[in-house]
C-alpha cells in the first residue's frame, strides 16, 4: 500500500478534524462556512500529497466544474454529458489499471487518484452529470463541487453521498449542543476502538490472507468476513460522528447486516450508499427499460437482468479483473435467487402460508447463516485471481 | 448552586450516571486504540 493512503494512524486526520471542529462547526450561521470546509477538504489532501499535486486536485474540481455547468446549460447537453461520463470512466479505468496509465505515461497520476480514492469520487460525479443533465438543479458553484466530491471525513471509503442528498442539506445546520456533541464523539470513538482494537485482535490472532488449507481456511472465511464488517464499518462510524459534530450530513452505511435473511435484506443492510448508488443509476434504468420493452410481461426476468448488469458493474468497480466480475456473478444469481424463491413461496403457501414461513424462528435462523455464508464464499474471490 | 447543578446535569435528557459512564467509556475506547494503533493499517475498503 502506498503511504499516501489516509491513516488514522497519521496526524494529518486528526489534524484535520481538529481544524473542523474549530473552524467549521462553530459556523453554523455564517455565509462563509461552505468555503472553509471546501478549504479544509482541499487542505486535508494538499496535506497528504503536497502542493502540486493539491493544485492538480483543485484543477480537476474545476473542470468538473465547468462540465457540470456545459452539462446543464448547453443546448447540446448530449454531447456534454458523454463527454463528462467518458472522462469519468475515462480516469476511473486509469485509476484501476496503473498498467494503462503507465502505457500512456501518465503513471504520476496514480498515487493521487490512489489517495483521494477515486473509485467513490467517480460515482459521485456520476451522480453529478446525471443530475445536471435531468436539470433537476442549478449547476453548482466550484466551492459545493469540492464539498460534494471530497469531504475529508469521507474521502477514503465513502459512505457514498447522493447527490440529491447533498443539496437538500439545510444551508444552516443544527446548532451543537451538548448532546449531539457527546453522541458524535461516542460514535467516533467506537470506530476507532472498532478499527483499532476489535478489527485489530481479529486480524492478528485469525487471518493469514489464506494462505492456510482445510478446516482453518473455513474459519477464516467467516472471520474475515467478521472483520471486514469491523473495519469497513469503523470508517462509516467515525465518517458519520464527524459529520454530526461538523452539522455535515453523512449518510449511514450499515445496519447489523449479520441479521439478514437474505441478499436482498443484506444488500439493504451492507454498504447502504453503495447499494443505493447501484438501485438509483444501474438497477432501475435497467429494469425500467426492460419492462417497457416487455410491455411488463416478464417482471422477473426484466429484474434478473437488471441484477446481472448491475452487480457485475458493481464488481468491476472494485477492480477490473475476472475475480471481481465473480465476485459480482456470485452476488447477482444471490439476488436473483431469492426473487424467484419469493415467488415460488407464494404460489406455493399463499400469503398466510409466506407469513407464516417468514416467521419460524429455525428457518429465519437457517437464512440468516446461509446469507452470512455466501457473502462470507464471495469475500474469497478478492483474494484469488483468475 | 447552579453551577453545581450544571456540573449534575450536564446533558438534558441524560441522567448523569449515563453521561458519566458515556464519558468514560469513549475515553477508554479511545485509549485502548491509542495503545494499539500501528500504522500503515489503512482500511480494507480504500484500496478499492
Amino acid at each position: 500500500m502506498s503511504d499516501y493512503l489516509i491513516d488514522l494512524a497519521k496526524w494529518q486526520f486528526w489534524m484535520a478534524l481538529a481544524a473542523a471542529i474549530l473552524l467549521v462547526a462553530p459556523r453554523a450561521r455564517d455565509q462563509h462556512r461552505s468555503w472553509v470546509y471546501a478549504l479544509l477538504n482541499l487542505g486535508f489532501i494538499t496535506l497528504l500529497v503536497g502542493w502540486r499535486l493539491g493544485a492538480w486536485v483543485l484543477a480537476g474540481a474545476g473542470v468538473a466544474w465547468l462540465l457540470a455547468r456545459a452539462v446543464r446549460y448547453s443546448p447540446r447537453r448530449g454531447i456534454w454529458v458523454v463527454l463528462a461520463m467518458g472522462l469519468t470512466i475515462g480516469v476511473f479505468v486509469l485509476h484501476k489499471l496503473p498498467t494503462w496509465s503507465a502505457a500512456l505515461r501518465l503513471e504520476q497520476i496514480n498515487p493521487l487518484l490512489r489517495v483521494v480514492a477515486f473509485s467513490y469520487i467517480a460515482l459521485r460525479l456520476i451522480e453529478l452529470y446525471r443530475a445536471m443533465y435531468e436539470q433537476r438543479y442549478d449547476a453548482p458553484d466550484l466551492v459545493s463541487i469540492i464539498n460534494y466530491l471530497m469531504p475529508f471525513q469521507m474521502l477514503a471509503a465513502g459512505p457514498i453521498q447522493s447527490y440529491d442528498d447533498f443539496v437538500s442539506q439545510p444551508g444552516e445546520p443544527r446548532p451543537l449542543n451538548a448532546q449531539v456533541t457527546l453522541s458524535a464523539a461516542h460514535r467516533i470513538a467506537h470506530g476507532v476502538f472498532k478499527k483499532f482494537v476489535l478489527a485489530f485482535a481479529i486480524k492478528k490472532l485469525f487471518l493469514t490472507d489464506f494462505t492456510v488449507h482445510g478446516f482453518y481456511w473455513i474459519l477464516e472465511a467467516q472471520m474475515f468476513f467478521i472483520w471486514l464488517y469491523l473495519d469497513f464499518s469503523a470508517y462509516s462510524d467515525i465518517a458519520v460522528g464527524i459529520g454530526r459534530l461538523i452539522g455535515v450530513h453523512t449518510p449511514e452505511n450499515f445496519n447489523r447486516p449479520y441479521f439478514a435473511r437474505n441478499m436482498i435484506a443484506f444488500w439493504e443492510r451492507w454498504h447502504i450508499s453503495l447499494s443505493l448508488w447501484i438501485r438509483r443509476n444501474l438497477f432501475f434504468p435497467v429494469q425500467i427499460a426492460l419492462l417497457r420493452r416487455t410491455d411488463g410481461k416478464k417482471p422477473m426476468l426484466c429484474a434478473s437482468v437488471g441484477f446481472v448488469v448491475a452487480f457485475l458493474l458493481c464488481g468491476l468497480w472494485h477492480g477490473i479483473a475476472w475475480n471481481f466480475v465473480v465476485w459480482g456473478a456470485m452476488h447477482a444469481s444471490g439476488l436473483i435467487m431469492v426473487n424467484y424463491y419469493r415467488g415460488f413461496l407464494t404460489t406455493r403457501l399463499g400469503s398466510k402460508g409466506v407469513k407464516a414461513y417468514l416467521a419460524n424462528p429455525y428457518i429465519k435462523a437457517a437464512a440468516m447463516a446461509l446469507t452470512f455464508e455466501w457473502v462470507a464464499i464471495s469475500h474469497l474471490t478478492f483474494f484469488y485471481r483468475f | 448552586m447552579k453551577v453545581l447543578r450544571r456540573f449534575l446535569f450536564p446533558v438534558q435528557g441524560l441522567s448523569p450516571w449515563g453521561f458519566y459512564l458515556r464519558l468514560l467509556l469513549i475515553a477508554l475506547q479511545l485509549l485502548l486504540a491509542y495503545c494499539l494503533a500501528e500504522q500503515n493499517n489503512p482500511f480494507f475498503y480504500q484500496a478499492f
